[in-house]
């Protein structure tokens, strides 16, 4: 009687204690996925007017720098916009240029809400100021975008349009890239050959030697020059005495201009005064009046000349 | 009047006993599932005399057999279908550098289909079998009828127990199984596919949801009333000796797990759609 008792008193408590460990791990269950610290007394209330929310849910995270602060509270729809009600573990001072925005967890879905206080330099907003919420972006809908552009995209180049669609469906563009390929392959086996002047330059060691040669003179004329010998050299080095001779001498040539230019000296007269120009114009033309009177007498001379001559 | 038919059912034969084969199982299964829901209505209406010593230990015994019993292999499968589905679903989120989500997806998939399924597949083959063949060797061995001779009603004395033990620890290792399962992902998830526990921890509770845990909880209480009341029926209609024990114990696994499946899909419908 002792044995069947204790074995039920036994089956009875193992029974108890494996449902109570249960029970309080169903608990422990149902407060961690309500996501609500039950233990944590002080919350800051946030109330955020959106015009749209994207799907975000109550009991959805609340993040501020990158951290979880709080979850989303409730959700409500009041004269056409969504008031949402978050609680904060933290405060958040909210400044001018700040930004409440609702964006997606990962790829796979889910929503939280993203808090930007503003920037540190703005003014801090007063308490009491009603929070707009930043319209969300659905990554689905700016991904059908992109398709539908890239679908436009498509169809122009099916339909040959632009030079992507000239290149894939017409041949005057393939034609006349292979007649590029082929002027290519042309150019460069004149090349390989040494025909032309490239090929040569790239073929024949002459014209290297030749370069080389005349760096070396260049280097050998920059040296000179540099060291102020012949002509240029002296020129360019730091002595002036041709600098000076040089002066001197166009000096001596502007005074010498200067008097052909004021009528003094012989070629000043040369070139100023007509007086001789005008002497021999005359000089010129009583010669060539002497010439002809010569030559209208000249059978008579010669007649005279052969006649008298006889005897 | 029926003598024309009767020329029509002598070319039409083979049709005809189909038809007739499948009308009859119909009908049958109609009737044993209306017994069997008399069955359970009177069973639960014997709840109230739960509390007598008798009922007490006998229920109590039966909540250790159901629970207490199963725990090892149902902590085996809780803990490897947990392991299979972090490992499956990791790999595959691997690709998409998305492994971080299996503690998401084990947790949803444990609490809201796998946790309460497993268990009740594992409690239909293992404590279900058991009940069929228990009340069904009682049933050919007559002690059914000395029972009711007795003026004990095996509802009372037989099913009601059974039906409370089944419907009370079934949630109850839903709970563990769910437990075990993240526990077995989460083990996965560090040691495979490089998530560490805290991420996989932090990602499981992120998306389930109360309501997830509590439709789990709920589809198992109604399997385990299922298995209970098929379990049962099956044992007290049990007849033809040694072979119909068999046949009453493989019916059960049959009809529990089809049971199972069918109904579970229906709860998802219910709740999620």
């Amino acid at each position: 009687m002792s044995d069947k008792y204790n074995k039920e008193l036994s089956i009875e408590v193992l029974v108890g204690f494996f449902m109570f460990v249960i029970l309080v791990a169903l608990f422990f269950f149902t407060v961690v996925l309500s996501r609500e610290k039950w233990w944590s007394a002080i919350k800051y209330p946030l109330t955020v007017h959106f015009n749209e929310v994207n799907g975000l849910r109550k009991g959805d995270n609340v993040f501020f720098r990158g951290m979880k602060v709080g979850v989303v509270k409730s959700l409500q729809l009041e004269n056409n916009q969504v008031v949402l009600r978050a609680d904060l573990d933290s405060p958040v001072k909210f400044r001018e240029g700040y930004k409440v925005e609702v964006v997606a967890t990962s790829m796979l879905g889910g929503k939280q809400l993203r808090i930007d206080e503003g920037p540190a330099d703005a003014p801090v907003l007063p308490e009491g100021t009603m929070l707009a919420g930043t319209a969300p972006i659905d990554i689905l809908d700016e991904l059908g975008r992109v398709v539908l552009d890239f679908r436009k995209i498509t169809d122009q180049i099916s339909r040959g349009e632009g030079t992507l669609g000239k290149l894939i469906y017409d041949d005057a563009m393939y034609n006349g890239l292979q007649e590029t390929i082929s002027n290519l392959r042309t150019v460069s086996d004149k090349l390989a050959k040494g025909e032309g002047t490239l090929g040569r330059l790239l073929n024949e060691e002459t014209v290297y030697n030749d370069l080389h040669s005349t760096v070396a003179n260049l280097k050998e004329v920059s040296a000179r020059l540099a060291n102020g010998e012949g002509t240029l050299g002296k020129l360019l080095s730091g002595d002036d005495q041709l600098y000076q001779d040089l002066t001197a001498s166009l000096t001596n040539f502007r005074t010498i201009t200067d008097k052909i230019g004021s009528n003094e000296g012989t070629l000043g007269k040369l070139v100023n005064d007509d007086a001789i120009y005008v002497e021999a114009q005359k000089l010129l033309g009583e010669l060539r009046a002497a010439i002809d009177d010569m030559r209208e007498t000249s059978p008579v001379t010669t007649f005279s000349t052969i006649f008298f001559g006889a005897f | 009047m029926i003598a024309p038919f009767r020329e029509v059912f002598r070319y039409f034969d083979l049709p005809i006993r189909s038809f007739r084969r499948l009308g009859r199982i119909i009908l049958l299964s109609c009737h044993d599932a209306g017994n069997a829901l008399i069955m359970l209505a009177s069973a639960t209406l014997y709840i109230r005399t739960l509390w007598r010593p008798r009922a007490r230990r006998e229920t109590a015994m039966q909540l250790y057999v159901t629970g207490i019993k199963s725990l090892g292999v149902i902590t085996v499968v809780a803990f490897f279908t947990g392991m299979i589905l972090a490992l499956q679903t990791g790999l595959e989120l691997r690709r998409f550098g998305q492994e971080v989500n299996i503690g998401t997806a084990v947790t949803v998939v444990m609490i809201r289909e796998m946790g309460p399924f497993m268990t009740g597949l594992i409690i239909a083959a293992s404590v279900g079998s058991a009940i069929a063949a228990q009340i069904g060797t009682m049933a050919v061995s007559e002690e059914i009828s000395a029972l009711e001779v007795m003026s004990i009603n095996p509802n009372r004395f037989l099913v009601m127990p059974r039906l409370v033990a089944l419907a009370v620890m079934m949630p109850i290792l839903t709970v563990y199984t769910n437990i075990l399962g993240i526990l077995g992902g989460g083990i996965v998830g560090s040691t495979q596919l490089g998530v560490a526990f805290p991420a996989y921890f932090d990602n499981a509770v992120r998306y389930a949801e109360n309501k997830d845990l509590y439709v789990g909880l709920f589809k198992a209480v109604v399997f385990g009333i299922m298995i209970a009341t098929v379990s049962c029926y099956q044992g007290l209609t049990t007849s033809e000796g040694a072979v119909g024990v068999g046949r009453s114990t493989r019916s059960t696994v049959i009809i529990s797990f089809l049971l199972i499946l069918t109904v579970g899909y229906m709860i998802t419908r219910l709740f999620y759609i």
